[in-house]
């Protein structure tokens, strides 16, 4: 079936941001069969939301606004499931089902680390993560540069502790 | 490892974000959500039309008439507290500030969880003027003369009775049911812990904004 020109300008301005999705839903869903439903969910989502984008503002705010939305709606919906469906082989039958690639042994222990935040603070490790400026995070999230560079400041402390334990233990 | 160090892996990893998203899925799961949405909504227009043509063709008659205009009202009470919601669901726009949208998304679960309970405690009301109506319009039994208004207040009372019991029953074993099954949501709209949980993340989230 033919795309229409609106199909079409979406899809190419999500080509240019595809990782989006899937980096936001790592960090809300610890099943990689979940973190797979997430990603197209925000896909989903992004698709319906796109006739509301102003092109005059930049899309990878407003994508990451709508994967951090989605995502954190769709962990609260299915957190016991998530926490509790921690695979225990790696993940490796769940990623064969889902098509989704092989994640590192360091970025699965990544994804470790970030599940013990919080719903917020996870969007903002993230977002920090994936090199977003003070401004972008604090556009994402609603809240002031300040409040970033504060909460950004515990959450390097907190992951460094967490870090060390993990180290020390294994 | 810091978050810096992180930084770098995170890096690293990005063809892997990037690698074959399934935007057809996508596609499926949004045309699923719309169609739901209508298929509820026709379902309560239904149930609105059959009651009020019933009420129409009974309007003389009080005793049957009453008791439709009830089912009628609650119906239509019911279809006004899902439109709203559907609406306001349909009309939030995910392209706001997280937080913002947390808080909007938290104070919609907490008056869903208000209407939900409402309805599931009033329900049980509705038991009398539901066998009223549905004895009449689908074998034309007049519940009145054949079944006798002690059986009809007999009911009413077990109706009452249903309210109380329902919420023992929804506080003793609501725990029970799997976090996400659908009988524990209602076990928790029911006794009520939907709401206060809603309220405790909607206050949560307006802490993260304010937090220093």
């Amino acid at each position: 079936m033919k795309r229409s020109t609106a199909e079409a300008a979406f899809l190419e301005r999500l080509d240019r941001h595809r990782g989006i999705p899937r980096k936001v839903a790592g960090a809300y869903c610890r099943n990689p069969a979940d973190r797979e439903d997430c990603a197209a969910e925000i896909v989903a989502q992004l698709w319906r939301s796109y006739p509301r984008y102003d092109p005059a503002k930049a899309f990878s705010t407003w994508a990451w606004r709508i994967a951090v939305n989605v995502a954190i709606s769709f962990y609260r919906r299915g957190r016991a499931e998530a926490e509790r469906a921690v695979p225990v082989d790696g993940g490796a039958f769940e990623r064969l089902a889902s098509g989704e690639p092989e994640p590192t042994e360091s970025l699965e222990r990544l994804y470790a680390l970030v599940a013990r935040l919080d719903e917020f603070d996870r969007a903002l490790v993230v977002l920090y993560l994936d090199d977003r400026s003070y401004a972008e995070i604090a556009d994402v999230l609603g809240i002031t540069q300040t409040n970033v560079a504060t909460k950004l400041n515990r959450i390097k402390l907190r992951l460094k502790q967490w870090s060390e334990s993990w180290t020390s233990t294994n | 490892m810091d978050l810096d160090e992180l930084k770098t892996l995170w890096a690293a990893n990005d063809p892997a974000f990037a690698a074959g998203l399934r935007v057809e899925r996508a596609e499926a799961l949004s045309a699923k959500a719309e169609r739901r949405i209508w298929f509820e909504l026709a379902l309560d227009a239904i149930a609105i039309l059959l009651i009020g043509s019933y009420a129409a063709d009974t309007i003389g008659d009080p005793k049957f008439a009453i008791p439709a205009i009830l089912l009628g009202l609650y119906a239509v009470g019911f279809a006004i507290a899902r439109s709203r919601q559907l609406v306001a669901l349909n009309t939030l726009d995910y392209g706001e500030p997280v937080l913002e949208i947390a808080k909007a998304l938290r104070g919609m679960r907490a008056r869903r969880a208000t209407a939900v309970r409402w309805i599931a405690l009033t329900a049980p009301l509705l038991w009398v003027p539901l066998q009223i109506v549905g004895f009449r319009a689908f074998f034309g039994i007049d519940a009145y003369a054949t079944f006798g208004v002690p059986y009809l207040a007999a009911n009413a009372i077990f109706g009452l009775a249903c309210i109380p019991v329902g919420l023992w029953l929804a506080k003793r074993f609501g725990a029970r049911f799997g976090e996400t099954s659908v009988a524990r949501a209602f076990a928790d709209d029911l006794t009520g812990r939907a709401f206060t949980d809603a309220i405790a993340s909607l206050e949560r989230a307006q802490a993260y904004a304010r937090e220093g």
